[in-house]
Formats: C-alpha cells, structure tokens, sequence
C-alpha cells in the first residue's frame, strides 16, 4: 500500500512540475467558469437547479469524457515507450502496484480540477443558500465516474506506447458508456431493458439522480466494479509481458 | 526448452482468462444483485424524494395496479417553467414510488404533446382522453380513471396586472400528497355518484353555446365521480345510489323556488346519510331557506360588496367580493390555510350562522352587506365585514354545504381557488378523502437575487480569477524550476 502511495505521489510532483497539468488545469477553469456563468444567469439565480445545470451540460460532458483520457495518455504508454517502465520492475513494485499507483495519481488530479471549482460555490454561499446535500451527490457522482474514466484510460494506456494512440482508444471506452444512455429511446418506461440501460448510463446517474439529490447503491457500485475491472485487465495486459 | 515456454504460455493464457471470466462474472452478479436490491436516499435538503414507511404502507396496501401518463403542453415562459417544475417532479416522485414497487405503481409515461402529436393521438384514444388534458397526472386502474390538476399539485402564484412585479413561484408544494390522495381514489371501488340540479333554470351539464357547466363535470369525472342530473322541479326521490346533491340555484333562466316536496326529500336525503351542496341564487329565493335556517345557517337578503381594485388600477366598490377567511380547523378549509387564499366570488349573497353550522369561508373586513342591489355603495348603516360566504353543518347522518354564489360552477369562472374550495365542498359533503389530503410544504427557497454587483464579481472570479490563479501557479513552478537548475 506504502509503495502505491509513494508512486502515486511521485506521479502527481511529476504532472505539476511539467506544463500540462497547469495548462489541462487553466483550460479546465476558464470553460467550466463561462459555462458557471451562463448557467447562473439562465437559471436566473436558482442554485438547485444551477447544480443539475453545470453538472449534467454538454461542456460537463465534454470533460467528463476528455479529460482523463489526456491525464492518463502517458502514464503507461510513456513508461514503456521511454522503457523506464522496465527500471520502475526492478524497483521490486508490482505491477498491479504499478496500476493502481498510476491509476491514483490520475484520478486525484481529476479530483483536483473539480475541486478547483469549489471557490465559486463557496462565492454563491455568500449571498444565499447552496443546498450542500446535492452538490455533494453531484461530486460524488463526478469522482464515480471519474474513477471509471481514468481506469478505462489506465488501461488504455497500457495497451499501446504511443500516448495519442492511447487518448483516442480512451476516449471511444468512455464514449460507448456516455452512448449507452442513447439505447433508452428504444424502450418504453416499465421495460425491464430500460431498467438495465439506465443501470449502465453515466447520463441516467448524472442527470437524474445525483444532481438531484438521489444517491442509488447500484451507481456505487456499478462504477466501483467497472473501475476494478478496467485496473484488474490493465494488470493483466502489463503482467503479458512477461509471458 | 522451447516445448516448456510454449507450454507455461499456454497455461498462463489459460489462467488469465479463466481470472478475467471469473472476474466479469463476479462484476455480473453483484451488479444484479444491486439491479435487484438496491438502497436510495435522499441527500437533498427538501427530501421531496424519501420513500417513507407510510408511503411503502400504502403501496403494499394498493389493491391493483395504476398506471400513469402526463402529457405535457407548456409554454416556454416564466409561468411555464414553474408549472413543469411542478409536474416534473410528480413525474419524478411516481417514479421513486415505481421503483420502490413496481408491482403497485407503474413508471410515468411523458408525452410531449408538441413533439410526440403521433403518439398522444394513439394515447389519447386508447385511453380515451379529451384533447385538452394536457398538464394533469392521469392515474388510470383498470377502467377508472383520475386527473390530478396542476393546482392540486402545488399552489402557484402568478404574475398578475395588479402584481407585474411578481415573478412566478411555488408557494405551497404538495405533489406527494395528492399524488398519495389520488392513488387511494383511483383504486377504490367506490365511485361518488353526483347529481346536480336541473330543469329549474339551471345551466345545462352537457356543452352549450351558452353559459354551462361542463368543465365541472368533467373535472368531477376525472377525480373519479359519476355526473348526472336530477330534476327537482318533478322529483319525487332523488335516486337512491346518489351521494351527493348539488343544488345549483340560479342560471340561464329565473330559478324556479323549490317546492315543499323537494324540501323534504332534500331532508330525508341528508337524515339518511347524503350530502348536499346548495349554492344560492344572487336574488330571489330557492326555496330551500326555511330548511337551511332549521340547520343553523340564514340567508340575508341583500349581497356581499367590496371595494375592489381592478386592472386599469383604479378601484372601486363593486359585488365582486373576495372570500379570503377560512376556518383553520375544518376538514374542508384546514388545507388551504397555507397560503393566501382568494375565492373571487361574483355576486354572493352573505349567511348568518349559528351553531351547530360552521362558517366556512368569509370576507375580508373590508367587505359589507348592500341591502340595495342597484349599486354598491358604502354607507354608515351597512353591517361591516367579514361576511360569511359559506357554511357548513351535519343534518341527521347527512352533511350540508351552503356556498353563497351559484356561478363557481360555470365553465366560464372554474379556476383557482374558487374551483378548489367547491371541489373541497363536494368531497367532503360526499364523504370522501378530500383531494388533495394535508396541507403540503412551502417549498425551500435557492434563488439569490442577482444584482449587478453579484453579477459582476461572479464574472470576474470564474473566467479570471480562478483560471489565472491556475496560470500563476504555473509560472511560479516553471519559475522555481529554472532557478533550481
């Protein structure tokens, strides 16, 4: 566990030391704050319905869905290409240390940009009442979903060298799950498919139940699972090569 | 050498796909077991969304199934959005109880009546709805049906010409419990058989050019009532399976007073356990006085005035009266309470009550009694307000309302409270769960007032300030790296 946090912790220094993270980072908080804005200004002042408009828009999707394939294209991918991945093995780290450390460190990184956004609710408070229950439902959705997207993009990672490549295969994981909400229209309410499309779509958990409030045991546990999966195929995929 | 690599590969590929089945079919069965098994709740402030344990009660306690359709036809405008505010979260709140049993409710189907006109043609036959039922909560059980207005859902105040500065709000938020009242109603076998008054000079039932009362009846009908008329000019019993009277007295024509035999039919009637609603005709008498006297409530002569502000602001006495009071502790009026009650009521005639009648709804103080019908005008003699514009007592094992307009009922005036408090009336007098059951919540407010200064500081902190503090924070570690070389 001690070596997972020490890689984790040597992989968030070396993402802030380089520029991309502070470019990812200035990126992130000047769209999400235009869209904070036009969204404070459309709902006319009501922070309840701010929240389902900030964190289930196009722009929170746009995010949701690229940022953690351009967070993890390297981790691996980099590793390999540069073969330092070899030197980090000989340090006597496993390699679903190696996962999960990698994985950590991009996923708090994640967490770190939405959490940058916190001073505009903490603003708003100011002047009048954030129902805190559901902006905590709405990042406790975020970082379940989240977690997901950096596995997929872990895994993506460590199936190719070359990070772009690696981004892309990412992104199209993440996209079939944010499609997966488009089956719905297939179905009519009351269909036991429906029921199960809506247990797999990230848009269903986002848009209308954690930003409402509502938080199910099955979204916890669908992305818990999900994210295990992906780390669990991603160790495997890097234990081949010694095979 | 060769042979024993090829042969571990084979093993370590056979191990790892063994691994991964095992794995998806562990990650398969929990996800299954939470498909099934799941635990909600509520983190919201509001909890609007809490299955409680007296909602799954009465879930369990549903005898047959219910289904739901809301079609929706809203406008984009300010009123609109608060009213699908409203309807979207009983759409929201149906959904919740389908999930916590999917056996009792099913999940509500939306249909957007501009978008889908297809398919709201092909709902709409199938379930034999009127074109115009748009924004309702249709809750359907076998061949029974009940709307749930969006007044019964919430009270909402509107923008008006004498409050433009208002914007459109929720004051008072009930979805659950009319949502709850209607599900107990649409899936109860008994059916409230009505009869309303006519032959007398009454509006008719059915449509008309001219003034009617169809719009009641067919709100009666989709709470789930059975409509008919009853003519008590040549009655001589009012049918024995009614269970409410409505004695509309006035309308198209001069109503015709009631005879002796109608009064005492309406008697035993009540002493046998019916309810009756009588609603007064603006002059003249019905007939009925004497009888309604014996129960405690008087008709005086004249009608209730009131100095009343009209649109183009300027005000004015008129017969227009607002009915505002309301007993808090009656079944019928203790809902409304909640928030600012208005029964526009033009013309009402005023009552005297004494017990054990129960004055209902009255006037403000600014209202008085003009015994002189040519014109309203205040003088020194008139008895102040408040004024009694309805009443309400029990006769025998019967029950008794004694509302002072007869023209709430018209088409043309069924909105608002007035509608509400009618409704409210008839259900009680008839016996039955009044709807919508309990008082509902105010709502908790999120809004800020957007003011120029918020405005701009807002501006400022989220498209500058944060993300060039993120640009600072680059630079200084870009900067502490080149001096650190």
């Amino acid at each position: 566990m001690m070596r997972v946090v020490i890689l984790a912790r040597r992989e968030l220094l070396s993402l802030f030391v380089s520029p991309v993270a502070w470019t990812i980072t200035f990126v992130f908080l000047l769209v999400m704050g235009v869209t904070f804005h036009l969204s404070l200004l459309s709902v006319d002042g009501d922070l309840k319905q701010l929240v389902a408009a900030t964190y289930s828009g196009l722009v929170f999707w746009f995010m949701m869905l690229m940022l953690p394939p351009l967070i993890s294209m390297r981790s691996v991918a980099e590793e390999k290409r540069s073969g330092s991945l070899e030197m980090l093995i000989t340090t006597g780290i496993s390699d679903t240390q190696v996962v999960v450390g990698k994985w950590l460190s991009t996923w708090c990184f994640f967490l770190f940009l939405w959490v940058c956004l916190l001073p505009l609710w903490s603003l708003l408070t100011t002047v009048g009442q954030v129902d805190g229950g559901v902006l905590m439902s709405a990042h406790l959705g975020v970082a379940l979903i989240g977690a997901g997207f950096c596995a997929s993009g872990i895994l993506a990672s460590t199936l190719t060298s070359h990070p772009l490549a690696s981004a892309g295969l990412a992104t199209a994981i993440n996209l079939v799950l944010f499609l997966v909400h488009w089956l719905s229209f297939l179905y009519q309410p009351g269909d036991l498919q429906l029921r199960w499309v809506e247990h797999f779509s990230a848009v269903h958990h986002i848009r209308d139940e954690l930003t409402r409030g509502i938080v199910d045991l099955r979204v916890i546990i669908w992305w818990s699972s999900f994210t295990f999966l992906m780390l669990f195929i991603a160790t495997k995929v890097l234990e081949r090569r010694r095979w | 050498m060769k042979d024993i690599i090829l042969s571990r590969r084979r093993k370590a590929r056979i191990h790892i796909f063994l691994q991964l089945s095992l794995l998806i079919w562990i990650v398969w069965i929990v996800n299954v077991w939470s498909f099934h098994d799941t635990v909600r709740s509520d983190w919201s402030r509001g909890q609007h969304m809490k299955v409680t344990a007296s909602d799954l009660a009465l879930l369990d306690a549903l005898p047959r199934h219910v289904e739901v359709l809301l079609p929706i036809d809203l406008q984009p405008d300010a009123s609109g959005r608060v009213r699908w505010q409203v309807l979207f979260q009983a759409m929201r709140w149906i959904g919740e109880l389908n999930r916590s049993a999917p056996d009792a409710v099913s999940p509500p189907v939306q249909v957007d009546v501009n978008r889908e006109a297809e398919r709201w043609e092909i709902l709409r036959a199938a379930r034999g709805l009127e074109a115009d039922a748009v924004n309702k909560v249709h809750l359907f059980c076998g061949d029974r049906r009940l709307a749930l207005e969006l007044e019964d859902l919430a009270i909402i105040r509107y923008a008006s010409p004498l409050e433009p500065e208002q914007v459109a709000r929720i004051v008072v938020n009930r979805v659950r419990e009319a949502i709850e009242a209607g599900l107990r109603q649409v899936v109860s076998d008994e059916t409230t058989q009505i009869r309303i008054s006519q032959g007398s000079g009454e509006p008719p039932l059915g449509a008309s050019s001219g003034p009617n009362m169809v719009r009641m009846v067919q709100d009666l009908e989709h709470r789930g009532a059975r409509v008919a008329g009853q003519d008590l000019m040549n009655m001589v019993m009012i049918d024995s399976d009614a269970d409410l009277l409505v004695v509309v007295a006035g309308g198209v024509g001069r109503f015709e007073p009631l005879g002796s035999s109608a009064r005492r039919e309406l008697e035993r009637f009540m002493e046998a356990g019916g309810g009756v609603v009588i609603l007064l005709p603006a002059t003249g008498e019905c007939g009925l006085e004497e009888m309604l006297a014996g129960a405690g409530i008087s008709v005086l002569p004249g009608l209730a005035a009131q100095v009343t502000a009209v649109p183009n602001l300027s005000i004015r006495p008129s017969f227009s009266v607002v009915g505002e009071r309301l007993d808090p502790f009656h079944p019928i009026t203790a809902p409304m309470t909640h928030s600012k009650f208005a029964a526009r009521m033009t013309p009402s005639r005023v009552l005297e009550v004494v017990q054990p009648a129960t004055a209902l709804l009255s006037t403000g103080p600014s209202a008085w009694l003009e015994r002189e019908l040519s014109t309203a005008r205040r003088d020194l003699h008139e008895i102040p307000g408040p004024q009694v514009l309805a009443a309400c007592t029990e006769v025998g094992a019967g029950r008794l309302v004694v509302i002072g307009n007869w023209s709430t009922v018209l088409s043309a005036g069924w909105l608002g409270d007035s509608r509400r408090f009618f409704i409210a009336c008839c259900d009680w007098a008839a016996g039955r769960d009044l709807l919508p059951a309990g008082t509902g919540r105010e709502p908790l407010s999120f809004r800020i007032e957007l003011d120029q200064r918020l405005r701009r500081s807002f501006f400022w902190t989220s498209i500058f300030v944060l993300p060039g503090c993120s640009l600072a924070g680059g630079l200084i570690v870009h900067w502490a790296r080149r001096r650190g070389r």
